[in-house]
């Protein structure tokens, strides 16, 4: 089944399979900033005099929590882009 | 922490301080900073502007029942995140831009946000421990 490929285009293959499951990693912050902002709605509506402090700490919260969700998009694009594997693969002249 | 009333301008001025401070180091350490410093600035300036998206997206969802502000965060956080797909997408192919510099660029509001906690908690830890050693003298 894998005769017709080079190793060059399985090596590609794999890359893209290994960037699609790193794009998984951008979903979780987006869930988890959809979740605290509803808790964050439903808490300013018990309490609206506390709605600056709860903008503060969703901010600073959910500012820090995309750092995840980028570090996959940097591994993704790394192993589209950049194709590091291809290129330890071609610097070993096998 | 951060008891401004503006905290995200405060924080954003706090990023710019950085950048500079950081753009210095590198045309001082390095032979050919072009690359770098234009990378670094690329992704400080769209890290900044996704943060201020960020806080318009918190304080219009606040004002929203809590299952639409759900789902108008998580929209909201999908165009950040695509916008950061292009920002770095760009930087990978473009020769006068450097990737590695664009990333950390793109992380300077955390690594801000970050510093400044840790950095508060230490002064607030040694005035504490000072006033502490005052009372008991």
């Amino acid at each position: 089944m894998l005769q017709g490929i080079t190793s060059e285009a399985f090596i590609l293959g794999c890359s893209a399979i290994g960037a699609g499951l790193a794009m998984i990693a951008g979903i979780g912050p987006g869930i988890g900033q959809g979740h605290a902002a509803a808790q964050g709605a439903a808490a300013v509506g018990r309490q609206p005099e506390a709605q600056a402090d709860i903008i503060r700490t969703m901010l600073l919260g959910q500012a820090v929590a995309e750092t995840t969700g980028i570090y996959g998009l940097v591994i993704a694009i790394i192993l589209l882009f950049v194709r590091p594997l291809l290129t330890a693969y071609l610097e070993l002249g096998l | 922490m951060f008891n401004d009333h503006n905290l995200s301008y405060t924080i954003i001025k706090r990023t710019i301080v950085y950048t500079l401070i950081i753009i210095g180091i590198i045309l001082l350490s390095f032979k050919e900073p072009k690359p770098y410093v234009l990378g670094f600035v690329f992704g400080t300036s769209i890290g900044i502007l996704g943060f201020r998206l960020l806080e318009l997206t918190i304080r219009k969802a606040v004002t929203m029942p809590p299952k639409r502000a759900s789902a108008y965060t998580m929209g909201q956080y999908m165009i950040r995140y695509f916008i950061y797909g292009i920002v770095l997408v760009v930087a990978a192919l473009a020769d006068y831009l450097s990737f590695p510099a664009a990333v950390l660029g793109l992380l300077m509001i955390k690594i801000v946000i970050i510093t400044y906690a840790v950095y508060d908690n230490i002064v607030s830890n040694v005035k504490k421990s000072l006033d502490k050693m005052k009372n008991s003298k």
